[in-house]
């Protein structure tokens, strides 16, 4: 009898500690669900309706008619095409790039600590500031760029970097690469790092070449922080929006209208909130269903 | 003893009412208003909140932006509910502020007296379907700016009249090395560049839209106003750049000693004699925009206004700041100290003013010649579609037809 009454009493504390620990997150949860939830709750309904400032005849029940006609509509195919564009592009390039930079610095070589530290650096620039760094690197009569190539001999009057879209486009992905190749670096040598020695000294005994070593054994082996990685950085270059409001504003021609800008123009330029939240709704699903793809190839249970 | 009672409750009714009113009054009237502005009218709008001060006692807090982020901020503010009472209103945002609820109309505050006073074009172009969206406070148009040091050195003692002249000029200065290229245009896919076709349609003969309201911009002259814009670039004498050029980055080849020429609106005569800024500080001129097809010259207008936030508590106190804001004093002032053009008529029609400063007269005569761009509802959905097909044709991706055609059948649709 004794016994259960302390048990009873080891239970009733219990419940008394999670009535505490529920109060004390409360104030958190609170703020998370107006901040966070009903936001997004709010965005998913008023996709469903006309909600246009500057044409309010319209306005009112829309159902599914807004995603169709959203869908439709030649700008938001142009500005997937940027996006996919620019999101492929960066990541093949930054990926890569990434890798072999990882894998030079994951070696032994004096100097090495001062070298890892420089790599790091444009990480720390301000998206804001890179991006202004380039529009000058990049200007057609004074920048950089420009004075170094005829310097060289490599043209021969000035390249007006940014007036073509497609070039504009891949000029966004080289600042962009400049300033996000350092995350990638840093995440795949902190991968590097943690392999087993002795896995890959088995396979240099088995006489595995360096990129055999590199494609049998690290690469499998790096797979989780990789699906990480790239999950991470497909969402980033997919929401894509500071770095070309700074440098082109969504030109030339429309070229660099990335479905975060397209989204951003409906909202705030045109007024039109109901384009705007099925425009958000569509982001949304884009990047999960591409996250859930990423899992469904990349994950496993037992990388080894 | 009954008068005396009857004095008695009268003083005393009439202290009691004068301390109602007080309190009325005091209950009434805000400790602060809020103005949301740009940098460019912010010195301007700063002298109206110390007179505004000195006058009614309350204090005016300015939030200041950029110009490029006004729209958002101003919309955001407005729409979500924040308590702000003035704003800055764009020539090209009344129709959307009245539309949207941005801006209350102020139209019953304004005797006809009051709005006679001020320039006509600019009061045209706050009034929607005869509903005020606020007041122009300061007024503007594209000028030419152009080097009078080069021209010298290339054998000329004028400025030009005509396009064709300016062609002839700016491959004079390029053939003598002068400078690089004789001319910038602000091509970039921003509003800029839509003010730049304005000006140079205004000036070929064209027009945006006819009296019906029908776009009429891909007419023969709007056809030769673009070609003449995109052929500089092709025949070497305007710069290849030009497309990557904001409104205020054209002023950037011009103040480095570049190039000979640029369209910009007033600020540039202040900023480009600046030292500070510019390395041909002192050999700024300030001309009419050239003519063509017999036009003598043409422009676009531009400046701004205030407008009463929808949002507002005390419209009557804001719409006090307006008043102060087109008042003489407050005009003639930021003429003088920072080249912001008036909208109150009286103070260009001050002879010793014009004397001491020859260069208002010129500003002042364009003007008579300046047209308003269109007036569009969905303006900031039109513009940006009408920004890219113009980018297009100057960096050389679209022709000159297409671009036009292109940009008629999108305008369509507004």
């Amino acid at each position: 009898m004794r016994r259960m009454k302390k048990m009873r009493g080891a239970y009733i504390g219990e419940a008394s500690v999670r009535r505490t620990a529920m109060l004390m997150i409360a104030p958190a949860m609170v703020i998370i669900l107006g901040m966070n939830v009903y936001p997004l709750l709010y965005n998913v309904g008023l996709s469903f309706f006309w909600y246009n400032l500057l044409d309010t005849a319209k306005n009112g029940f829309a159902g599914v008619r807004q995603f169709v006609e959203v869908f439709t509509n030649k700008g938001f195919g142009n500005s997937l095409l940027i996006t996919g564009y620019f999101a492929v592009v960066s990541l093949v390039v930054q990926t890569v790039l990434g890798t072999l930079i990882a894998l030079l610095l994951n070696m032994e070589f004096k100097g090495r600590g001062f070298v890892r530290a420089i790599v790091l650096l444009p990480w720390a620039v301000p998206s804001m500031v890179n991006a202004a760094i380039w529009g000058w690197i990049l200007n057609a009569n004074y920048g950089l760029l420009n004075r170094v190539l005829l310097q060289w001999g490599v043209i021969k009057e000035i390249v007006v970097w940014m007036a073509t879209a497609f070039s504009a486009l891949n000029m966004i992905i080289l600042a962009d690469t400049w300033r996000m190749l350092p995350l990638t670096v840093l995440l795949l040598l902190a991968a590097l790092q943690t392999l087993d020695a002795s896995t890959i000294e088995a396979g240099i005994v088995d006489g595995a070449n360096a990129f055999q070593r590199f494609w049998h054994i690290k690469l499998p082996l790096m797979k989780p922080l990789l699906l990480v990685l790239l999950i991470m950085r497909t969402t980033q270059t997919i929401k894509v929006f500071d770095i070309i409001f700074m440098m082109t504003g969504g030109g030339p021609g429309n070229g660099t209208m990335a479905i975060s800008f397209y989204t951003y123009y409906a909202i705030f330029k045109n007024l039109n909130y109901g384009t705007g939240a099925t425009l958000s709704v569509a982001i949304s699903v884009i990047i999960l269903l591409i996250a859930v793809l990423y899992l469904k190839v990349l994950h496993t249970d037992d990388p080894s | 003893m009954k008068k005396t009672l009857i004095c008695l409750a009268l003083v005393v009714a009439l202290l009691a009412s004068q301390c109602c009113m007080v309190a009325f009054a005091e209950g009434e009237k805000p400790e602060t208003l809020i103005l949301v502005t740009d940098n460019g009218c912010l010195a301007q709008y700063e002298m109206v909140a110390d007179k505004f001060y000195e006058k009614y006692g309350i204090d005016v807090e300015i939030i200041d932006v950029a110009y490029d982020n006004m729209h958002d901020k101003i919309t955001t503010m407005v729409l979500g509910g924040t308590q702000i009472d003035l704003f800055s209103v764009d020539t090209i945002w009344p129709a959307e502020f009245l539309s949207a609820k941005i801006a209350q109309p102020v139209t019953q505050y304004f005797s006809q007296e009051e709005l006679d006073a001020l320039f006509p074009g600019y009061v045209e172009e706050f009034t929607i379907n005869g509903e005020l969206a606020g007041v122009p406070t300061l007024t503007n148009s594209k000028w030419l700016f152009y080097n009078k040091a080069y021209l010298e050195q290339a054998g000329y003692d004028h400025a030009p009249t005509t396009w064709d002249e300016l062609a002839e000029m700016s491959k004079a200065v390029v053939d003598k090395g002068i400078c690089k290229y004789g001319i910038a245009w602000s091509g970039l896919q921003a509003e800029g560049v839509v003010c730049e076709f304005g000006v140079l349609l205004d000036s070929f003969g064209g027009a945006w839209q006819d009296a019906d309201g029908k776009w009429t911009f891909n007419s023969e002259e709007g056809k030769q106003a673009l070609d003449f814009m995109v052929e500089g670039a092709k025949q070497g004498w305007a710069d290849p750049a030009s497309s990557t050029y904001s409104d205020r980055v054209v002023l950037d080849p011009f103040m480095a000693g570049d190039i000979a020429f640029v369209l910009c609106w007033s600020y540039a005569y202040g900023f480009c004699n600046d030292p500070d800024n510019s390395t041909i500080a002192g050999n700024v001129d300030i001309a009419l925009v050239p003519g063509a097809n017999g036009t003598k010259t043409g422009s676009v207008t531009g400046g701004g206004g205030l407008g009463v936030s929808y949002t507002t508590k005390y419209p009557e106190h804001a719409v006090e700041f307006l008043k102060l804001a087109v008042s003489y004093d407050i005009q003639k002032d930021a003429l003088e100290s920072y080249s912001n053009m008036p909208v109150l008529k009286s103070v260009l029609a001050d002879e010793e003013l014009l004397k001491a400063n020859p260069e208002f007269a010129v500003m002042a005569d364009e003007y008579n010649y300046s047209t308003k761009r269109p007036t569009v509802t969905a303006y900031s959905e039109w513009s940006a579609q009408f920004q890219s097909y113009l980018n297009q044709a100057l960096a050389g991706t679209m022709s000159v037809d297409e671009a036009l055609k292109a940009a008629e059948e999108w305008s369509a649709k507004f």
